[in-house]
């Protein structure tokens, strides 16, 4: 493909950064990989592999001259096993298209990014995406048992397999993924699958202030009890959706947490019982438990009305992914908030509180000088808050074009240069997705 | 008399997006922050997996034409964003509800090509149909309706019937209601507005005589010809206010959708007609509600129901046939696959309609013998031209005997 027209959506991704591809290429057999990383690797010419552009952080924007290289048409489920609980699929497959066929088969595929529903199991992958579920459950490394992938010069490399359990050898599969299309391009992936659970159960805790909050989220780790998801929406979150539905809560609410349980029927009653009673701290003013699939969905839409909400409050946002030991996340919120207030920012502040991981959006009106300039310097403070504490700069998202410039404030030049290095072993030339995470 | 029914508050309904620009061709929307959300929905991406057929892809594009220096043509531009089934998904989908008809049809007004000039001389006098269509094949090859389409718009070729009323209801006696039979019902399939005309006898309404309204509108806006609109738009409203305000009858999903979005124009309504001549659409369903049909032996075992994209506000089609079929009547209950039609990419890009259609088909995985209804003009003729063999697709009033009797 070679219209400008038609090429431009593949310049850009979430971040809404963009750089005009030179072409862009949709390969339909490994076959066409090969020839193409051959080509490019003779040419030293850069490829940007895409999945569907989802990711947050510019990790698909040809940033240099290159070649996109889509996995739309490379997108069957090759096979699912329950006698191995494995799934193969090749990489341009829609995550929730596969983790529905896993489920008709009484299997479960874990990791649910938001965008589950439209990003690829190959952007996955390369991403290591989290989701909601990655308290209890982990994150897509997790579930990346084997990759088959294609290197700068065409020749194609299987890492790992389909056993549950490998440590022959260095881990290349669990270094692929994540790489952010850095190293290699993936054509078949392998995925460790789960018996499905039986039962699920949600519950919706709201409180008087963040501290009671945050002291309930400490006591249901206490309680010995691992939730698949707790997430915590912040007093101006909270003010933001509020328009947008009938809340469960009173209006003076400041902080509240959505939980899930998952296990058998009869787990999973006994837990939401336990979770009920840690949740219950002073402070508390509504608590509420679904056990119907509706009643659990309509629970869990009040999240989505986060994203939404936010844009009836600036046009713009700045979305990073901090996260934190999870001891440190009371000091973090607080410290966002200050942060919020001497660059008098519209923070929202939510996210995955069970795993550390905080959604932060600066809301702002990128047309306006001012605001864009308390943005990225709050966004700065916020970025050295995180590493102060012990945290890392990205959870989930990664670090594509966006986060580079903070990189080494989290890492020495020892250990840069040392992927560096891990990078030029792949990829001698440069050419997988150039300038990108590291 | 009483004009007013007793149905469901209209403003409870959803499922009209897309169908017509609301404020028409207005400029200003917000940007699109390329989330990719809409590429689950849109059936032309799903179908294609081609993301520069995306809705995103669209507006990002349309956004970089209007940003100064880029290097882009604007007619390649339009055509690539004009490849949209108009059927509104998107704006549903979407956090920022942007919606790509409306975006489309600007384009396509702002760059109004010849096709576009051809689909507004079909629709705003499809008299011509068929010599426009004959004359149209030896111009633009691809342009011609294909033989599947031609017979799903000849009568003649309908599926045998298989539903009779057997006892009216009272939704309608005494009600004066006209007809609003749409460009399909009015010059290519003449038996539906017959049949549907015979339901209202038979329902005891008080049926006025056919006002000559003109096409809805809603593909003449989405196919960037606002001024046709218009024109079609104060055509309608002058013969339903000449014909004394009756309820309109409508049998198709777009046209009733189509009509509906009359309200949200600064058109030429008196004050307060608006909301009348809004609520005095209705869908012939509705008017059909508590009566009963015998289904007759011959029927098909298998019923499916094909939700169009317009209007399919409420359901009402669905609880119309469920009532009928029970059990029989199969559906997805969310999310069911478009048809492809498309209005004008249905002449522009027949081939990425027909790969729309084959989707649908694979989705609905019909067993041999099975028979598709649908509510929709659109989507009838494009499922019938679309069914594989030994299924049969059409207007649910396909299934209806005429004049009450069954064919035996
Ligand atoms: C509304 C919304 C919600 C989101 N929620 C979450 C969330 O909850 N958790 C989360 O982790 N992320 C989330 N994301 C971010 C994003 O969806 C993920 O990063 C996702 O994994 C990207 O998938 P993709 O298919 O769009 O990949 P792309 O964005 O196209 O690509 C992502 C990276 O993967 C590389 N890549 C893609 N395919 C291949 C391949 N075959 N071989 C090698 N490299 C490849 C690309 O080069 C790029 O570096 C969200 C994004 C949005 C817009
Ligand atoms: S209207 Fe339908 S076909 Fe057109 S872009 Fe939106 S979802 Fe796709
Ligand atoms: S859903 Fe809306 S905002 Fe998101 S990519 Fe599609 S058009 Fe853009």
């Amino acid at each position: 493909m070679l219209a400008p027209e038609e090429m431009r959506v593949f310049g850009t991704d979430n971040s809404r950064k963009f750089a005009m591809p030179l072409a862009v290429v949709r390969p339909r057999s490994l076959e066409q990989v090969r020839e193409l990383l051959a080509f490019a690797h003779k040419e030293k010419l850069p490829l940007y592999p895409r999945g569907r552009g989802t990711n947050t952080v510019g990790a698909c924007v040809p940033g240099r001259p290159g070649v996109v290289v889509g996995s739309a048409f490379l997108d069957k489920i090759l096979e699912i096993s329950p006698e191995d609980f494995v799934a193969v699929s090749q990489p341009g497959v829609v995550t929730g298209t596969l983790a529905a066929a896993v489920a008709e088969k009484g299997l479960f595929y874990p990791p649910d990014p938001a965008s589950v529903s439209f990003s690829t199991i190959g952007g996955n992958a390369a991403t290591c995406a989290g989701g909601m579920r990655a308290v209890k459950y982990g994150v897509t490394r997790e579930y990346v048992l084997g990759l088959e992938a294609v290197l700068p010069g065409g020749e194609v490399i299987n890492a790992g397999g389909r056993c549950h359990k490998n440590v022959a050898g260095l881990d290349l599969t669990r270094l692929i993924a994540g790489s952010e299309g850095t190293l290699a391009f993936i054509t078949r992936l392998t995925l460790k699958l789960l018996p499905k659970p039986e039962a699920s159960a949600s519950l919706a805790a709201s409180y008087d202030d963040l501290d009671a909050a945050l002291a309930a989220a400490a006591n249901v780790f206490a309680s010995g009890i691992l939730p698949t998801a707790m997430e915590i929406m912040g007093e101006e979150v909270l003010r933001a959706i509020a328009p947008l539905g009938t809340m469960p809560w009173p209006a003076n609410t400041r902080a509240a947490l959505l939980l899930r349980a998952d296990g058998s029927a009869r787990a999973v009653q006994a837990d939401a019982e336990r979770l009920g009673t840690a949740l219950s701290v002073p402070g508390l003013n509504h608590l509420e438990t679904a056990t119907s699939p509706m009643a659990e969905k309509a629970l869990w839409d009040l999240r989505g009305l986060i994203n939404p909400a936010s844009f009836s409050l600036a046009p713009d946002k700045i979305s990073d992914d901090a996260t934190f030991p999870r001891g440190a996340i009371g000091k973090a919120i607080a410290g966002i908030r200050e942060i919020g207030r001497r660059h008098n920012c519209l923070i929202l502040l939510f996210g995955h509180l069970g795993d550390g991981n905080l959604h932060v959006n600066i809301m702002h009106d990128a047309a306006d000088p001012g605001e864009a300039g308390h943005a990225a310097a709050a966004r700065a403070e916020i970025l050295e808050l995180t590493l102060a504490l012990g945290g890392t700069l990205t959870g989930e998202h990664g670090v594509g074009l966006s986060k580079l410039p903070f990189l080494p404030r989290q890492f020495s030049p020892a250990e840069i240069a040392l992927m560096r290095r891990i990078k030029a072993a792949f990829d001698p030339h440069g050419i997988m997705n150039p300038g990108k995470a590291y | 008399m009483a004009d007013k029914l007793d149905i469901a508050p209209r403003s409870l309904e959803n499922g009209d997006a897309g169908c017509a620009p609301k404020a028409p061709f207005a400029e200003k929307r917000p940007p699109c922050i390329l989330c990719g959300k809409c590429l689950e929905v849109c059936p032309l991406f799903q179908a294609t997996g081609r993301e520069e057929l995306s809705p995103k892809a669209k507006f990002f594009l349309a956004d970089s034409l209007e940003a100064p220096g880029e290097d882009l043509s604007e007619k390649a531009a339009a055509r690539l964003a004009g490849l949209c089934l108009s059927c509104g998904r998107c704006e549903k989908a979407c956090p920022r509800g942007l919606c790509a008809p409306h975006l489309v049809a600007r384009l396509r007004a702002a760059h109004p090509g010849w096709r576009g000039h051809v689909w507004d001389a079909w629709l705003s006098r499809p008299g011509l149909l068929w010599p426009m269509a004959r004359a149209l094949s030896k111009l633009v090859p691809s342009s011609l309706p294909s033989a599947g389409h031609m017979a799903a718009m000849d009568p003649a070729r309908a599926p045998a019937p298989f539903l009779r009323p057997v006892r009216f209801g009272q939704a309608a006696k005494g009600l004066r209601v006209a007809l609003f039979a749409g460009c399909m019902g009015a010059h290519a399939r003449a038996d539906w507005a017959e049949k549907s005309r015979e339901l209202l006898a038979g329902l005891g309404a008080d049926l006025v005589p056919d006002p000559g309204f003109s096409c809805c509108g809603a593909s003449l806006g989405h196919a960037g010809l606002p001024d046709s609109q218009t024109a079609a738009r104060r055509a309608n409203i002058k013969a339903w206010r000449e014909a004394g305000r009756p309820l309109l009858a409508v049998f198709c999903a777009t046209c009733r959708c189509g009509l509906r979005a009359y309200a949200g124009w600064a058109g030429d309504f008196e004050p307060g007609e608006a909301v009348r001549f809004r609520e005095s659409v209705v869908n012939l369903p509705d008017l059909l509600a508590g009566t009963e049909f015998e289904i007759l032996p011959d029927a098909p075992r298998e019923i499916i129901y094909h939700r169009p994209c317009h209007g399919s506000g409420g359901d009402r089609d669905l609880r119309f046939l469920q009532g009928i079929f029970a059990e029989r009547l199969r559906f997805f209950k969310e999310n069911g696959p478009c048809c492809g039609f498309g209005g004008l990419m249905r002449l522009t890009a027949p081939g990425l309609s027909d790969r729309v259609a084959q989707r649908a088909m694979e989705a609905y995985a019909p067993a041999p013998g099975a028979h598709i209804l649908t509510g929709c003009s659109g989507c009838a003729v494009q499922l019938f031209a679309n069914a594989p063999p030994g299924v049969a697709a059409g207007h649910w009033l396909d299934a209806i005997c005429h004049g009450g009797k069954a064919h035996i």
